[in-house]
């Protein structure tokens, strides 16, 4: 109720009606003025009574009244207010890997009225480690908390240093809730591995904690994170004996996108072999699980040199879909390992948690196996993206042409200056006053003012802000791509952005700006289901980069096959996009391969060796490939090219050592973060990169 | 004012005869090239982009530098000296007083930094609008101007009556007082100069305040306490240096 209507009560209990209420003390017995003592009822047993009576009636009346203002007027009074208990729950039951974002489930418990308001969670990033002065990130979740209700949210939080205590806010205008938490009770160094197993049997996993500084951590499927980036700081999610049923979509979603971002899983077979027969989990195996049966298994030779075999193991009878089978026993696949993206799944088919196997002495070690792999993950290469490529970007008149009027600027420029010679000029040729002169300039500065302004505020298609895109799409085989998307956000005028992320988003950094970082924090508005958006404010003129990964299907597939001199290459672009400036580069030669459209598909040959004339006039390393002479017509992929993608005297040397490198930029690529509003422009440039080690001759 | 003999004089010379233009064209000439270059040269160091962005303080500095010389040269007459005639002839020969002059130098002085700024307003405002500069901003920019020329060009007029005979004298004095407050003042403190102050307005930025036995002044109070009690020492010299000449 308004305060007006607080006020209408407050005149309520002041009323003569309300106040008459006439004597409620026994002294008032004997009260002259008592009112009842004057009606017409002369006992005084009746009058006490009566009296007694009324007096109690205002006493009701009068708490009523005051109940009732207190309850409108708005006063700090603790019935009027909710009353928030703050529980905040970290990582995996207590635990996260330090540097890697983490869940952080809130319980948000609310004893007093319904309480709508924000969820805040302030962690702090940049510092020491990231070459820059902390800055603070604001997590925000809006929430609903009815009357004497518990709520729970997840968010994913990722601070860069946790010496400053993490903080929970929940503000709302009937409620205020506060609670700090000091992180370095709960993080581990190394990556987490996650176990989920419904079995008891679990004395052969438990042996898995004894890898260096990794922590096993046993959970349940509901407390799996339905936010990819929240499985960051897992390495390996191990699954056995469990019904994946009860997963949420967005469970399930998350953990895909976990896994082809990186991740790996183990799944163990176990006797319940329909658990694994589910939707839900099978769309993980690399095998089609059918049932099972007694093998004689055989892991490897024993000490004395000759083979050991256990006979009568458990094993799931499968058949193989996809990946690759390392190991085989009786006719079935026992370990299969299949990759998904840049993750991993490994399959075993054997029961461990029960006999004979789950007595085998060296079925730790065995397990040990499972978890490294055999080829060790090669990170991608990483794009140069700061500062000074920047500068060298909104320096270029492509970009520059985007925002900056100058063309129209100068012809403004010239029609007025010739307009202001001309008047008084003309002026004198007609023998004008000097007050019709005066009258011609000031029309002519009225005019020119007016829509030159409109023409370069409002008019001239010069957006609030440009948004940048660039992305290089680096090959993992298989059909699927490490987008690694380099931002930039650059603002025209003081207003806030608001960024938001594609599903599948993994990982957003912002490039440490020393000059920036005390400003207003940024905002991240995490809604559930991993969509998040980015709400950050810049000044005119003011920009921001970031780095963000995301791995995505991309259906393009390249075979290269060194033969003798000569390199085999086979292309078949299932992709939905065009390739257009494609080049294949080998060591001290290229080739060019114009456009490869959506659909195509063709192998070619080239040679390895150089000619003859120019292997005596090279001057460049016979084993390098060298970028130097490439060129665009677009300024801009060109600067992106030379300096962000392939960076003269870059930090990787990946294709400085005998490598072929393909590449071609993608026509129109999807973009990866946007903002919905027209005025802010949005550029999007996209190389697909497939960097192919030829002494290995390793087929991509 | 427009039969006062000494503003139709000034009009004359600067407006009919055109002797004038060319303070004009210089104004337009310097600004437009700046504003042009500024916008289509740009350059960016690590942190900052310094182009577009800074487009109307760049311009506005520059018109204030202008504004202010050009509003002393002109008040001193240095265009078209001869044309003008000597302030003897109007206070002793044509016995008009010595206010009527000062009324018409003003006047002409007040007409000529308002005509500067109504020329060059265009370039300015189109400034403004490409470096996104809120509008009242820039009209806030254009009152700083005009104050700025007024209270400087006084000293123009109160050299003109002082050392009227004596135009080197007047010439160097002029230019010492331009360089001097305008440019070297911001070495001594900073929110006295014009230039530091029209930059910290457009920037958003406070300056530093003054503590002054015992109490801190707001650095805008001090910035425009000086330059009233400045523009208002010249106009007092004006007048004094009038009435001498006319006895």
């Amino acid at each position: 109720m308004s305060f007006s209507a607080a006020k209408a009560v407050f005149a309520c209990c002041q009323s003569p009606r309300v106040t008459a209420g006439g004597c409620y003390s026994l002294k008032s017995i004997q009260n002259a003025e008592c009112r009842v003592q004057k009606s017409k009822w002369g006992n005084p047993n009746l009058h006490f009574a009566l009296c007694i009576r009324q007096s109690a009636l205002c006493i009701v009346r009068r708490t009523i009244c005051l109940l009732a203002a207190l309850f409108f007027s708005g006063l700090p009074f603790s019935f009027a207010h909710a009353q928030i208990l703050i529980e905040p729950r970290v990582g995996f039951r207590g635990l996260f890997q330090l540097g890697r974002p983490f869940p952080l489930e809130i319980e948000l418990s609310n004893s007093g009225r319904p309480a709508e308001g924000v969820l805040e969670v302030q962690v702090w990033k940049g510092g020491a480690t990231k070459g820059g002065a902390p800055f603070a990130v604001n997590y925000r979740r809006e929430v609903f908390l009815p009357a004497q209700a518990r709520k729970t949210v997840q968010l994913t939080v990722d601070p860069d240093f946790i010496s400053r205590p993490l903080a929970i806010t929940f503000s709302s205008p009937t409620a205020r809730a506060a609670k700090e938490l000091d992180l370095r009770r709960y993080f581990a160094p190394a990556p987490l591995l996650l176990l989920l197993s419904e079995s008891n049997l679990l004395a052969p996993l438990a042996s898995l904690t004894t890898a260096p500084q990794s922590r096993m951590i046993t959970v349940s499927p509901g407390e799996l994170a339905a936010d990819p980036r929240a499985l960051l700081g897992v390495s390996h999610v191990i699954l056995y004996d469990q019904s994946m049923r009860d997963l949420s979509r967005a469970q399930l979603s998350a953990l895909d996108t976990w896994l082809t971002a990186g991740g790996k899983m183990i799944i163990i077979g176990s006797l319940n072999f329909a658990l694994y027969q589910e939707a839900s989990l099978s769309r993980f195996l690399p095998v089609r699980v059918t049932g099972t049966r007694r093998i004689t298994f055989t892991p490897h030779a024993g000490k004395d040199g000759r083979p050991f075999a256990i006979a009568g193991v458990l094993a799931q009878e499968a058949k193989l879909l996809n990946g690759k089978a390392l190991t085989e026993a009786d006719g079935i696949p026992v370990l299969v390992e299949a990759s998904r993206g840049r993750g991993r799944i490994v399959y075993l088919a054997l029961d461990i948690g029960r006999p004979p196997l789950s007595r085998w002495d060296g079925l730790a070690k065995y397990l040990q196996t499972l978890l490294t792999p055999a080829v060790p993950d090669e990170a991608s290469p990483r794009s140069e993206w700061n500062d000074a490529v920047f500068a060298q970007l909104v320096a270029s008149p492509t970009f520059i042409s985007t925002y900056v009027p100058f063309g129209s600027l100068f012809f403004a420029m010239l029609l007025y200056l010739t307009g202001v010679a001309l008047i008084p000029w003309l002026g004198q040729r007609l023998r004008l006053t000097l007050r019709k002169i005066l009258i011609g300039l000031f029309i002519l500065v009225a005019a020119g003012t007016v829509a030159g302004y409109l023409q370069f505020n409002r008019g001239g298609n010069i957006p609030d802000g440009v948004l940048m895109s660039s992305t290089v799409l680096e090959s993992s085989g298989d059909g699927y791509v490490e987008a690694q998307a380099n931002l930039a956000l650059f603002s025209t005028q003081p207003r806030p952005y608001d960024l938001r992320m594609e599903r599948g988003w993994m990982e957003l950094t912002p490039v440490s700006n020393r000059v920036r970082e005390t400003q207003e924090p940024a905002v991240v508005q995490q809604e559930g289901g991993g969509v998040s958006r980015y709400h950050i404010p810049l000044r005119e003129w003011d920009y921001r980069l970031f780095r963000m990964r995301q791995v995505d299907r991309f259906p393009l597939h390249l075979e290269f096959e060194a033969q003798g001199d000569k390199l085999s290459m086979k292309i078949n672009n299932q992709s939905n996009k065009d390739l257009f400036n494609c080049w294949l580069l080998v060591p001290g030669q290229r080739f060019d391969l114009g456009q490869i459209a959506r659909g195509a598909s063709w192998s070619r040959t080239f040679p390895l060796t150089l000619p003859k004339a120019q292997a005596e006039t090279s001057v460049t390393r016979a084993d390098a490939v060298s970028f130097r002479d490439l060129s665009f017509a677009d300024k801009t992929r060109d600067i992106l090219f030379h300096s962000s993608y392939f960076p003269q005297g870059g930090i990787d040397v990946r294709w400085a050592s005998g490598a072929a490198v393909f590449f071609g930029w993608v026509k129109h690529p999807e973009p990866r973060v946007r903002i919905d509003d027209p005025r802010i422009q949005s550029q999007d440039y996209a190389l697909f990169r497939a960097i192919v080690p030829l002494n290995q001759g390793e087929d991509e | 004012m427009s039969h006062n003999p000494v503003w139709r004089e000034s009009i004359a010379v600067f407006f009919v005869e055109g002797h004038g233009y060319q303070v004009y064209f210089y104004l337009l000439a310097i600004l437009a090239p700046v504003e042009f270059l500024s916008l289509y040269v740009p350059s960016l160091d690590a942190q900052k982009w310094s182009g577009s962005a800074s487009l109307f303080k760049v311009c506005a500095i520059t018109l204030l530098l202008l504004l202010v010389y050009f509003s002393l040269r002109v008040a001193n007459q240095e265009f078209a000296p001869w044309r003008f005639k000597p302030l003897k002839h109007w206070l002793r020969e044509q016995s008009y007083s010595a206010a009527l002059v000062s009324q018409a130098q003003l006047a002409f002085l007040s007409a000529h930094v308002a005509l500067s700024l109504l020329l060059c307003a265009p370039l300015l405002v189109w400034a403004g609008a490409i470096s996104r500069t809120p509008l009242e901003r820039v009209g806030v920019t254009f009152l700083l101007l005009l104050f700025y020329g007024l209270s400087y060009g006084v000293w123009g007029l109160a050299a003109l009556v002082l050392w009227e005979r004596r135009m080197e004298n007047r010439q160097v004095f002029i230019r010492c007082l331009f360089v001097g407050l305008v440019i070297l003042s911001a070495l001594f403190y900073l929110p006295v100069n014009p230039v530091a102050f029209v930059l910290a307005y457009l920037g958003r930025q406070e300056l530093a305040p003054l503590t002054l036995f015992g109490l801190a002044w707001p650095a805008p109070w001090i910035h425009f306490t000086f330059h009233l009690l400045f523009g208002g020492a010249g106009f007092a010299l004006h007048r004094w240096g009038l009435r001498r000449e006319a006895l």
